[in-house]
């Protein structure tokens, strides 16, 4: 197949990825084909508080996508080396990719930079080609193609490299907006008021009583429970009961 | 709103078509070093010609240019097709129902905060005037640097061709569909709420 049909191909099966792994594997393929060993695909994200285990996290927030050596992966979280890593310095000041042998014309590299890149190498990512991503209003991200130590990367794929990580960000960047929705459209979250008002209700007391308690009108108690119902949209006060227990809202342990 | 000029109507609003010269030159040879001819502060090319159209949004205050966009029919002479149409692997797409976008661009007047909204406007300006005209497809010729941002906005965009690094920049073709489809699948991102498009009657009455 041509360049330009496999990068078709791999937009439509990007566009159509289901999971953080599917897109995992894809990335994983098109990267053999094009002639590189590793990607990774990442928002510039400090991942310290995630763990190690990142091979393919996507949150609400960000997406962190590779197949580097888990080693690499680990020394580089724990180190925090995101922050002053040469190739995501790089792509954070120029727009278009760019080859790892044009990143001493990009960047000022310091002594600190010559070091990172040679423990780099050692850990087996020898070279490559970056696609940065900048969306405004976003996070800034990038899509890497590594090579190991016996080859050198794949010169004559670089700008359909360059392509394909275009599209596989925008690939991620969609899990990241599905990922989103998912736990948007979830817990409806009470006020304090409402709250209190529905577990009191949920012990069978009448607006009455809990205005009593709560130091209100029964008028003010039966306007917070109204309200705590529409956010459930549900018709009567007892769904709401349920629901805020069903899904933790009120812990049961407050009911006795 | 956003204005739609045609080529021969820009001599009739020479305070906003000039303002929108000088940003093109600001922006294209000041800023992003393009390698293009400019006249006294103005960019101008060949291609701004009575065939062209123009989408441009006037300061509500100054009247002067904020953004703009050329779209160029592809039937006749146009960038893609006679300058870069290396950058398409088959045949350079032409038709009657295919227009090149070129030349889109944010005033550097426009205030940081005010550029999302402003580009998504842009954006929007397009989708309209193109499902208003029955264009199916927009070709354009793209920095690759912009590329994510475009693909950001949710519309279905195909490449032509592989990049290609020429005079310093990486640049490809895409092909850009629309249907009635577009505003719809137009990303949170590039939303803009309202339609942005002045009819060309309200066009006349603002220039009487």
């Amino acid at each position: 197949m041509s360049q330009l049909a496999d990068v078709q191909k791999f937009n439509e099966l990007a566009k159509a990825v289901a999971s953080p792994s599917d897109l995992h594997r894809l990335m994983q393929e098109i990267s053999r084909e094009m002639g590189f060993d590793h990607f990774a695909l990442v928002h510039h994200v400090d991942l310290r508080p995630r763990g190690t285990l990142v091979d393919h996290l996507v949150t609400r927030d960000f997406m962190a996508l590779t197949d580097y050596p888990q080693a690499w992966i680990e020394e580089y979280i724990e180190n925090k080396i995101v922050s002053n890593d040469p190739v995501l310095l790089a792509s954070q000041r120029t727009m278009a990719g760019f080859a790892w042998s044009k990143i001493p014309k990009i960047i000022k590299m310091t002594s600190a930079h010559r070091e990172l890149t040679e423990r780099t190498r050692q850990a087996g990512i020898c070279d490559g080609f970056t696609v940065p991503a900048h969306v405004p209003g976003e996070m800034i991200g990038s899509c890497n193609f590594a090579v190991g130590p016996t080859h050198s990367p794949p010169e004559d794929n670089f700008m359909m490299a360059q392509l394909i990580g275009a599209f596989a960000f925008e690939g991620g960047r969609q899990l990241v907006a599905r990922m989103r929705d998912i736990q948007d459209a979830s817990p409806v979250k009470l006020t304090q008021r409402q709250m209190e008002c529905i577990v009191l209700v949920a012990k069978g007391k009448s607006d009455w009583e809990i205005g009593k308690i709560l130091g209100l009108s029964p008028e003010t108690v039966a306007s917070y429970i109204k309200s705590a119902r529409e956010r459930y949209d549900v018709p009567a006060r007892i769904q709401v009961v349920l629901r805020a227990c069903f899904d933790g809202t009120i812990p049961l342990s407050e009911l006795f | 709103m956003f204005q739609h000029l045609t080529g021969r109507q820009t001599r009739s609003w020479p305070r906003l078509c000039n303002s929108m010269y000088v940003d093109r030159k600001r922006v294209f040879i000041d800023s992003l070093k393009w390698d293009i001819p400019h006249e006294g502060g103005r960019e101008i090319d060949q291609y701004d010609t009575a065939q062209a159209d123009y989408l441009i949004l006037a300061d509500r205050l100054t009247g002067e240019h904020r953004a703009s966009v050329r779209l160029l029919p592809t039937t006749g002479p146009h960038i893609l097709g006679e300058v870069f149409p290396y950058l398409c692997d088959g045949a350079v797409p032409r038709g009657l129902h295919i227009m090149e976008i070129t030349r889109f661009v944010l005033s550097p007047d426009v205030r940081r905060r005010e550029k999302q909204a402003t580009r998504n406007m842009l954006g929007r300006a397009m989708i309209e005037f193109g499902q208003s005209q029955g264009v199916e497809q927009f070709t354009a010729v793209c920095e690759m640097g912009f590329l994510s941002q475009l693909l950001a906005s949710g519309w279905q965009i195909e490449p032509l061709g592989m990049p290609q690094v020429v005079a310093g920049s990486t640049i490809g073709a895409v092909l850009i569909h629309l249907d009635q489809s577009s505003l719809g699948r137009t990303s949170d991102a590039w939303q803009y709420a309202a339609p942005v498009l002045t009819t060309d009657r309200e066009i006349t009455n603002l220039a009487a």
